[in-house]
Parts: C-alpha cells; structure tokens; sequence
C-alpha cells in the first residue's frame, strides 16, 4: 500500500538545499571541463545530491541522477578527455545508487509513518482518556501520566506527579511490590483493589489493571496501569450497609418496644377491668372494706398506666425531637445536673465528688443534663442501708477511649441483671417508685448521641454505670 | 379425694394481679391454699427450701405452679426451665399465667415444658372462670402420680440447680384467707 506524501513546509529547505548542491554539481562539471580541462575525478561529489534526494524524495532521486548522469556525459562529450564507457557506467551507477536509497528511505518512512500515526492515536486516546493511565517504570518511577491521572491524584500538572514515586502513591508503599509481583507473574492484573494517597494525604479506593510492557528482548521495561476510583461507590455501598444495619437494630428495638408496650400497659387494664367487676359484686353483697380495696387497685392501676403512656411517649421523643448538639465542657454539664437535683442530695446525706477537669462533648446539653440527673437519682434511690452513701462522677481513658462514669457504693447488681436494667420498664425493685423506664431513657439518648453505655456492678458492692459519648 | 389441702404457688410481680386471681379461686378457698411470691428468685427460694422458706412449715410442696413471666430479678421463662430440669419438681404442672400473647413468649414456655399458657384476659369474668377452670383441672381432675407425690418430703436437699440465689426482699407469702 502506497501513500503519496505531500510535500510540507518543512520540505522547502530541503528543496532549495538539493537544489544548491545540484547547481553545484553541474558548475564543478563545467568548471573542471571546459577551465580546467584536465581529468580530475569530481564525479563522487554527485553523489551528495543524489542520496540528499533519495533520502527525501525517496525514488525521484532517479531523476537527479539520470540528470547528473546526462550531464557528466555530455561535459565529458565536449571536453577534451575521451569520453569512455567508464562514464556511461558512472552514469548507470548513479542511478542505481539513486534508486535503492529512494527504496530504503520510503521502506523506512512508510514504517514511521505508520508507527507516528498509531503513536498519534495512541497518544490522543492516552491524553483525552477520562480513566486515569499511569505509565510507570520497573523501577517505580512515573514515565507518563494523563490529565486524568493528574486530577486523581490531586496534583498541580503532570510534571509534579511524575516527581512522587510511585510507592508513595499508595496508602502502603508495601501495596506496591505485592502489585508489581503479581503483574510480573500473570503479566496483567484486572481490578486490583488499593487504597490510594492524593496529593492532600486523602485516600482513595481504586480498582486497578495493569498490563506488563517488555523491549525486544522480552525484559521488563515497565507498567502501563489504567486506574478506576470506586471511592464513591464503595462509600455508597458503606453507607447503604450501614442504613441497613440501622434499620435492622431499629427494627428489633421497635419490636421489644411494642412488646413491652403491649405488655405493660395491658397489665393495669386487666386489673381496671378485672376490679371493677369484683367492685360490682362487693357493692352487691355490701362490702365496704372490699369496696375500698378495689378501688384503690383500680386508682392504682390508672395512674400506673398514666405513667407508663408517659414514660413511653419521652422515650418515643428521644429520636424524634433532638436538639442541635453542640461544644460543651462535660464538667458544666455536671454542674447542672447537680444543681437540677440539689434538694434531692441534700436530703439523702449522699456525699457528690466530681472530677476535676472533663473533657469537652459534643451533645444535646439539655438531654444529657436528664441523663446525669437520672443516673445520681438512681445512685440516691439504691444507696441501701449503706451508713456513708457516695456518689463519684468521673471520667477514665480505656484503650483510647473516653468512658465517663457515675459510681457509687450503694446496694449494686448481680450480673444477670446488667442487661435487664436498660429494659423499658424493667425494675429490679418492685417496690421501688417509677416506672422502671429511667434507664431506658438513658440509654437510648447516649445511643442517639452515638455512644455506648453499659453497667460495671456487684450485688453489695455498688454500682458503676459507664458511658461513652462523642469527644471534640 | 385429699387428706390435706392443695397446695397453689403463685408467682406474680403486680400485686393487683395476684389478688385478682386469688379472688377469682376464691370459691375453693376451702381445698386450696395459695402461696405468693412476688419475683423470680424468691419462687425459687420457695421450691429449692432456702432462705427464709428454708423450713418446710413456710413453704409445703405446691401441687400447681401459676407462673408470670415477666418478673423482676429472674424471669418467668428462667424459673420454668429450672423447675423443669429439677428431677423433684418437673412432675408439678406449671401454669404460665401471663399478659403475654407473644408467639416467641408461647413457643419458649412450651419448649420449657410449660404444662399450660393461659393469657390474662381483661374480662374478669373470662379470666377468673379460666383460673378456676384450670386449677380445678389439675387440682382435682387430674390425677398426679401418688408416688411422685411421697417424694414431697425432701426436695431441698437433693436438687441439683444451677443458680444460687439468695432472696432478697423482705416479701412474705401470704396464704389465702
């Protein structure tokens, strides 16, 4: 397949040089002819023009030689030295010389046509490509980089991300090697996944396939390495799980709600309904003290339930209106709740100690103020027989993690009531007051702020309930 | 039928309750005795003969368990399973009395081999006919095992439980009057 080239502008030099060197040519012939006249061998100097011409005309160099050939034997014709056949042969010569270099030099410019155009193709698809390409060294070294890959990783051009080794790229370097080895071993890899580093120090999660590059030889010369980030998806895909996982904690939440509910609420109607039919039969066969006594339960089960209907709408309310949290020292949160409940302490001769210095929270102030103010009053209320009743609010580092506390040494819990407590409407002690909803309460606000809260406790041997909350 | 009088245990947390179903037994007042108590672990205390029931003048063997399920300190489900894994007091039917009408509630009292599951209807007059009912039944119409019921004399000593729980409140069973 042949192509016709067209003459560029970077050929009209080219052009007046051959042209030069041709008019050169003629001139020496001339001049060595008919001012010299003698025999000097001048004819190799022809050979300037005409490889010039096979080199960049390719074949059309034959006729530069057949003109110089016509001229060497037309000067030779003329001047005095016998024309021979040594010239005609010369003149043949010059030809064949011009036509194999016109050969070579097209073969050779038909191979680098190609390999430029392919090169131009491969370059517009490497450049525009919108997935970043990273040509990458043995070594570890960046060849080439596209825009893509620059915007990826962050960097001002691609001069600056061709600087950074390629290791540093990864999260961890050591990422890199286990990269390359697989690569050099399957000779490609597809959807690698690696964490990536940008310019900002911000990570990425990527997918990415590489093929292996060899010279001739079939030596590793490099990687040629096309990058997909999946950050988004893969944060996407988190959060969908972690929805999920929401979903499915609220939804057994909701269920043992409902179930408590039901339960609870139905225990003082069975006793509503169940006294006012006894309360027929008594008023029937006149007894006043029975009278009396049905009454009371029926008084006692309507106000249970009024606090229970309550209880269960706070509780409800936790996750529904929440306020802003905001920056609090967790000290001042303290100071509140014990301000709230100072008549209380007073009264019950507990001795309050606090912490010194808290760590600042990032809460709903007004919630967490209730669960302080909850967890002393329990403290208070189980303080037992217990002659000097303490209460600590303090807080501990525990493997890095802030866990604030309120101790005290009161009657405490035997293990299998850990759990329980948090139960809406759970009481260890019948005859205790409230509905037994305190803690559930308190519980599920330190949840709603995305902390834990659990009891650490002995029968006899006082009561710790820890919580963790979000520190600034 | 009987030389002594049966003997019920009733476990019930709500005081209300308790009084309700003594009421609603009221008529066998005369061949029924009922023992209350008021949480999980003194229902045990009761049965296993310790702490303040530890003589056996406080606490005769009971003929018929009526059980709540929602109980403070040890619940109606964990009293179940250990009475049933007691070799002296498996043979008492148990009555799972409750508010419950959960089928998880249902399915593990009776795979805790409760002898029955009666829900606590808000109709008196339903409820205390089915308490009557059901205690008449296993009271006097079925017939338990005599031999079983010699063994009466020493279930304390002998049982094997799992749980050591010491009572705690101060609550005192009160027979029927």
């Amino acid at each position: 397949m042949k192509k016709e080239r067209s003459p560029n502008i970077k050929l009209d030099k080219n052009i007046i040089v051959l042209h030069f060197t041709i008019v050169a040519c003629v001139i020496l012939a001339f001049y060595v002819a008919f001012v010299i006249r003698t025999t000097v061998v001048y004819t190799h100097l022809f050979y300037i023009p005409i490889i010039l011409a096979g080199m960049w005309y390719y074949k059309k160099a034959v006729y530069v030689a057949f003109g110089l050939g016509v001229v060497h034997i037309l000067v030779t014709f003329f001047s005095p030295p016998p024309l021979s056949i040594d010239v005609f042969g010369r003149a043949v010569i010059f030809i064949v010389v011009a036509y194999v270099i016109g050969f070579v030099s097209e073969q050779r410019a038909e191979g680098e046509d190609a390999l430029r155009e392919s090169e131009e193709k491969y370059s517009a698809f490497f450049k525009t490509s919108r997935d970043p390409v990273f040509i990458t060294s043995k070594e570890g070294r960046g060849v080439d980089v596209n825009d893509a890959a620059v915007e990826l990783f962050g960097y001002e051009d691609r001069d600056e991300l061709l600087k950074v080794n390629v290791p540093d790229l990864y999260k961890n370097p050591e990422e890199r090697r286990r990269h390359t080895q697989l690569i050099d071993q399957q000779g490609f890899t597809k959807d690698f996944a690696v964490n990536l580093r940008r310019k900002d120090g911000s990570i990425i999660n990527t997918l990415i396939s590489s093929v292996i590059k060899k010279d001739g030889n079939g030596n590793v010369i490099g990687y040629h390495e096309t990058i997909r980030d999946i950050t988004e998806r893969k944060r996407m895909e988190e959060e969908r799980e972690r929805i999920f996982k929401d979903i499915e904690v609220k939804n057994s939440e909701m269920e043992r709600f409902v179930y408590t509910v039901s339960h609870d609420l139905r225990s003082p109607l069975v006793t509503i309904q169940g006294y006012t039919e006894l309360l027929r039969k008594d008023i029937e066969r006149n007894e006043t003290e029975q009278v009396k006594t049905d009454l009371k339960y029926i008084a006692n089960a309507a106000t249970t339930m009024d606090l229970l209907l309550k209880d269960t709408l706070q509780l409800s309310r936790i996750g529904r209106v929440t306020n802003p949290p905001e920056d609090v020292p967790f000290g001042e949160i303290v100071k509140e709740a014990l301000e709230l409940i100072a008549g209380h302490i007073k009264s019950s001769g507990v001795d309050v100690s606090t912490a010194n210095d808290f760590p600042t929270v990032h809460v709903d102030r007004m919630r967490m103020r209730e669960v302080l103010v909850n967890l002393i009053e329990n403290s208070i209320n189980y303080r037992g027989e217990q002659p000097s009743p303490e209460i600590n609010i303090g807080y501990r580092v525990d493997g890095g993690e802030t866990v604030f506390f309120v101790q005290d040494n009161g009657i405490g819990m035997d293990k299998s009531q850990h759990k329980k407590v948090f139960d809406l409407f759970y009481k260890v002690d019948k005859s205790s007051k409230g509905t037994g909803a305190g803690l559930a309460i308190v519980k599920r606000i330190i949840e709603v702020q995305g902390g834990r809260i659990w009891i650490e406790s002995e029968k006899g041997k006082g009561c710790t309930i820890c919580f963790t909350l979000p520190i600034v | 039928m009987k030389d002594k009088p049966a003997v019920t245990l009733l476990v019930e947390d709500n005081e209300a309750h308790a009084m309700l179903t003594m009421r609603a037994l009221e008529d066998m007042k005369a061949t029924n005795k009922i023992y209350w108590v008021s949480d999980g672990e003194e229902a045990l205390d009761y049965l296993f003969r310790r702490g303040k029931y530890a003589s056996k003048e406080n606490s005769p063997r009971p003929d018929l368990i009526l059980l709540d399920l929602q109980l403070p300190k040890l619940d109606g489900h964990e009293v179940l399973n250990v009475i049933k894994q007691s070799e002296n007091l498996k043979v008492i039917p148990v009555v799972v009395l409750t508010t419950s009408e959960n089928e998880k509630d249902i399915a593990q009292a009776y795979e805790n081999y409760a002898d029955s599951y009666l829900v606590k209807s808000a109709d008196f007059g339903v409820f205390s006919e089915t308490v009557r009912e059901l205690s008449f039944y296993w009271l006097m119409q079925n017939r338990p095992s005599r031999e079983r019921r010699r063994l009466d004399s020493d279930i304390g000593s002998k049982c094997n439980v799992k749980n050591q729980h010491i009572p705690l409140s101060p609550q005192i069973a009160l027979p029927s009057t």
